[in-house]
């Protein structure tokens, strides 16, 4: 029963770092109708950015956390001026557009292995690498504080999405584009700063796991798949249904690892997606329920 | 039509002149490359009809590629049949095996179809990795045996070059009778405007998938080709990466067309080998490269040079006089 | 001899009846016009016949087959084509490619045939072609146009052209979905003469038009919907001059 727990309490810590990168994705979704494949990456180039700020430069680690949300919220802002944007001015299809963004995930992939090599490094925890022990079962602090991050920023960005101006704004622009420009809304900015924003979940996800799992450019491959699979399968398009597809993702990769074998909690996990994708393709919540 | 026998004899030539290649040039790398190519072009030629005809996105090609080197290597050193059985058979289990996956697959669409034939290559690598005795697992199979036609065994590059190219040419026809065809048509009408063939009574999903299913065979055969050329499979090579590279080729070249998925295999293929020094940065220009042809040149090369020829040729609009006679017609 | 019969045909769309108990028959060999202010329901209700869009309730009976939830592809080979509202050719394909394909329910060379370019298959890829010149002509779209991709034709030629690949599965019943829209006077005219011979050769025509003028020349019959329901029917003349159709329209604001 304890080796339960500890696997439940293990798959939602890692299923909070899945939501985090599926709600980019559905962010992404939401603010422009579109897909991308590259938030793995984004992932990816958070860890590093915390790896090269708070460990290369030596910052202090919240002026080296603010450093990479920015920088990551200014790359997903030029992604979206610099490739997507000019995609759909010029009427490209949306297979062209993932196909873009194929081609962008390979490019940041090798890109980061030429900037810092393809081994892994280490980025050490501010909270400490020792487990606490709360009735029985195992916490590592940063992963605890993953978990608490990610609801946080759920709330918060249901929040901003829903009752601030900017964040009406932003839907305004992703639901009309025409008539938020009537209104005088810059239409331009708010979808880059929505690329950016998404972007800059993928990051701090990126941020957040790298004193646990280290830091290395393929880090993101699996990531961004199963933060994928977490948006899909929670309803894609729906914030809430990133963060309950996580979750769920994180508890069926934990348990296949625990009950079964570690070496198929990938495989099963995909497995799963291709089932939700065959069966229901529109996710596993009902749609009204969230929305958002 | 004089254009058309024009055309011919432009191919007769060509075809010639590759023939004459293996006896004009002998370093045995070169050959080598060279019958990569014809290879390369048999899979992408299948790639090109799921996504150049019928417009849909697919990453699973290095599982054809696998499925159809696996099972013809198998098959030729644990049977007696003898190897061009085998690699048709190769051929044929790919095309089966994409059928069945594509069945439930094809309601889905971009993003998530994409993610399903990524899926598809990356279990059938899985699995060769996983084979253990049957696959060889990590090590792969060595010391598969050559192909050899009414005693004459082709075991040097330069006589395997005309095996290729006699594939590739049997399989470019076929294509080509494809594409003309009312199936052919079908697929493009799919591609253009799905609905619209929907109400023309096309089953828009049962074409999807016969795209899938031929795409399987050239992907099968191409790998059974390869198996046989090379000597030794293993996981290693039958990655996403892969999957990725071949679509590149197509994406540069061009789809849609004969001509596309051939440049596109010349070049980037030259590309690789003048490239190798560069190591990891060469992957990074390949995603540059479908960044920049999705931007710059979403018909490829061939597609970008096909439209400048068209507009020097442009037409003129129905005169008046034209839209008004009516009369006297049928 | 009734060839379409719509029988209380009713569609609901969260709450709103865009089409509501409509009732009346298109007789074979005729132009049976549609009419109504925007938002009258005549769109869906075309999409009710064409099979895109699901009857609430109601029957849609086609040369004495009642069509109930049947699929496009099926009512296209009982004898129904259609053209469309937005035009939907296949822009990368070629003029005579366009009807050629439009013809697919006719034609049944199989995967294997196609791939091996066996005779069965080459014959009958001539028989299409040769029809689909003869469409070709028939509506005026001459011979050196065939190999044009349908994107580089005018608007007007578009529209044309989107008739042609209509008539190519040899339909009984053609709905034409605003075909007249965003045409010249010259076009109309030519458009108006096109569907009377497509007329004269057997084939019935359901219009759905804004156009007056060419709907009142052409029209053997005519229906008028308002808010979903049937308002008036009759003769061009008849519905003409009837007062609920005057309001209708002017009540409305112009067309």
């Amino acid at each position: 029963m304890q080796f339960f727990i500890q696997l439940a309490a293990g798959g939602l810590m890692v299923g909070a770092i899945y939501a985090l990168v599926g709600m980019g994705y559905s962010l992404i979704y939401r603010a422009s109708g579109l897909l991308t494949f590259a938030q793995g990456e984004y992932f990816m180039l958070g860890a590093f950015g915390i790896y090269t700020f708070f460990v290369l430069f030596d910052l202090p680690y919240p002026i080296a956390v603010i450093a990479v949300l920015l920088t990551m919220v200014g790359v997903g802002f030029a992604s979206e001026k610099l490739l997507i944007g000019p995609l759909l001015r010029r009427g490209a299809s949306p297979i062209h557009i993932v196909i873009a963004t194929i081609g962008l995930s390979i490019f940041l992939l090798n890109a980061a292995m030429m900037v810092w090599g393809s081994q892994g490094f280490h980025v050490p925890s501010t909270l400490g690498d020792m487990p606490i022990r709360i009735a029985d079962v195992y916490l590592v602090p940063q992963n605890m504080a993953i978990v608490v991050i990610m609801f946080a920023l759920m709330i918060v960005l249901h929040i901003f999405m829903n009752k601030s101006r900017l964040g009406t704004t932003l839907r305004a622009a992703a639901q009309d584009k025409m008539a938020a420009a009537a209104l005088g809304i810059n239409v331009s900015l708010a979808v880059g700063l929505t690329w950016g924003i998404a972007v800059g979940l993928a990051g701090a996800a990126g941020l957040l796991i790298a004193p646990i799992y280290g830091v290395s450019a393929h880090m993101g491959l699996l990531v961004g798949l199963k933060g994928f699979a977490a948006a899909v399968i929670g309803g894609y398009g729906s914030i809430y249904g990133a963060v309950v597809g996580g979750l769920l993702v994180g508890l069926v990769e934990t348990f296949t690892s625990g009950y079964i074998d570690s070496t198929m909690k990938d495989v099963i996990v995909f497995a799963f997606l291709l089932a939700v994708l065959f069966f229901k393709p529109t996710g596993l919540l009902a749609n009204d329920m969230l929305e958002d | 039509m004089d254009t058309k026998n024009r055309t011919r004899l432009f191919m007769v030539a060509f075809i010639a002149a590759l023939c004459a290649f293996p006896m004009v040039v002998t370093n045995s790398y070169i050959l080598l490359i060279a019958t990569l190519i014809g290879i390369y072009i048999i899979v992408n030629s299948g790639l090109d009809i799921v996504y150049g005809y019928s417009g849909q996105i697919t990453l699973g090609q290095a599982g054809f590629y696998a499925i159809g080197a696996y099972t013809s290597a198998l098959l030729s050193m644990h049977t007696g049949l003898p190897v061009i059985l085998c690699m048709i058979c190769g051929g044929l289990l790919a095309s089966f095996l994409g059928m069945l996956i594509a069945i439930p697959s094809v309601k889905l669409v971009h993003h998530f179809l994409a993610m399903v034939t990524i899926g598809f290559g990356e279990i059938v690598r899985l699995l060769a990795l996983n084979g253990g005795e049957l696959t060889g697992a990590a090590d792969g199979i060595p010391f598969i045996p050559k192909l050899s036609l009414f005693g004459f065994t082709f075991d040097t590059t330069g006589r395997y070059f005309y095996v290729v190219l006699g594939a590739v040419i049997i399989m470019l026809i076929l294509k080509q009778n494809l594409v003309r065809s009312r199936i052919g048509r079908a697929f493009r009408s799919v591609r253009d405007n799905a609905d619209a063939a929907a109400a023309f009574g096309l089953n828009v999903r049962r074409l999807k998938v016969t795209a899938f299913t031929v795409e399987g065979f050239y992907g099968g055969l191409g790998g059974a080709l390869y198996a046989h050329l090379v000597g030794f499979i293993s996981p290693e090579t039958f990655t996403l990466q892969q999957s990725v590279l071949f679509l590149t080729m197509v994406l540069l070249g061009g789809s849609g067309n004969l001509w596309g998925p051939i440049i596109g295999s010349v070049l980037i293929s030259i590309m690789f080998e003048v490239l190798q020094p560069l190591g990891q940065a060469q992957m990074a220009i390949y995603g540059a490269i479908i960044m920049g042809v999705m931007l710059f040149m979403p018909r490829g090369i061939w597609g970008a040079v096909s439209t400048q020829a068209a507009r020097v040729g442009r037409r003129a609009p129905m005169t008046e006089a034209e839209a008004l006679d009516t009369k006297g017609r049928s | 001899m009734t060839l379409l019969d719509i029988d209380r045909l009713t569609k609901t769309f969260s709450g709103l009846r865009a089409v509501d108990e409509a009732t009346f028959c298109v007789n074979a060999g005729t132009v049976h016009a549609l009419i109504g202010p925007n938002g009258a329901g005549k769109t869906t209700l075309f999409g009710m016949v064409s099979g895109a869009i699901r009857p609430t309730s109601g029957r849609v009976v086609f040369d004495g087959v009642e069509l109930g939830n049947r699929p496009p592809h099926e009512r296209s080979l009982l004898g129904i084509a259609r053209t469309f509202q937005q035009i939907s050719l296949w822009r990368e394909m070629s003029v005579i490619e366009n009807v050629m394909a439009g013809r697919y329910v006719r034609t049944k060379a199989g995967l294997a045939a196609c791939l091996l370019g066996l005779p069965s298959a080459r014959r009958e890829q001539r028989e299409t072609k040769d029809r689909a010149r003869d469409i070709l002509e028939q509506v005026g779209l001459p011979e050196r146009l065939d190999n044009e991709l349908a994107r580089a034709l005018s608007y007007g030629e578009q529209r044309i052209l989107e008739i042609a690949r209509a008539l190519a599965s040899d339909p009984k019943l053609l709905l034409l979905d605003e075909p007249a829209a965003g045409l010249n006077p010259t076009e109309k005219a030519r458009l108006s003469e096109t569907i009377r011979k497509i007329c004269g050769v057997g084939v019935t025509v359901l219009i759905v038009e804004h156009d007056m003028k060419l709907v009142m020349g052409l029209a053997d019959r005519v229906t008028v919907l308002d808010h979903g329901q049937k308002i008036a029917e009759g003769s061009p003349a008849d519905v003409q001059s009837d007062e609920s159709v005057i309001e209708a329209y002017l009540g409305r604001g112009a067309t």
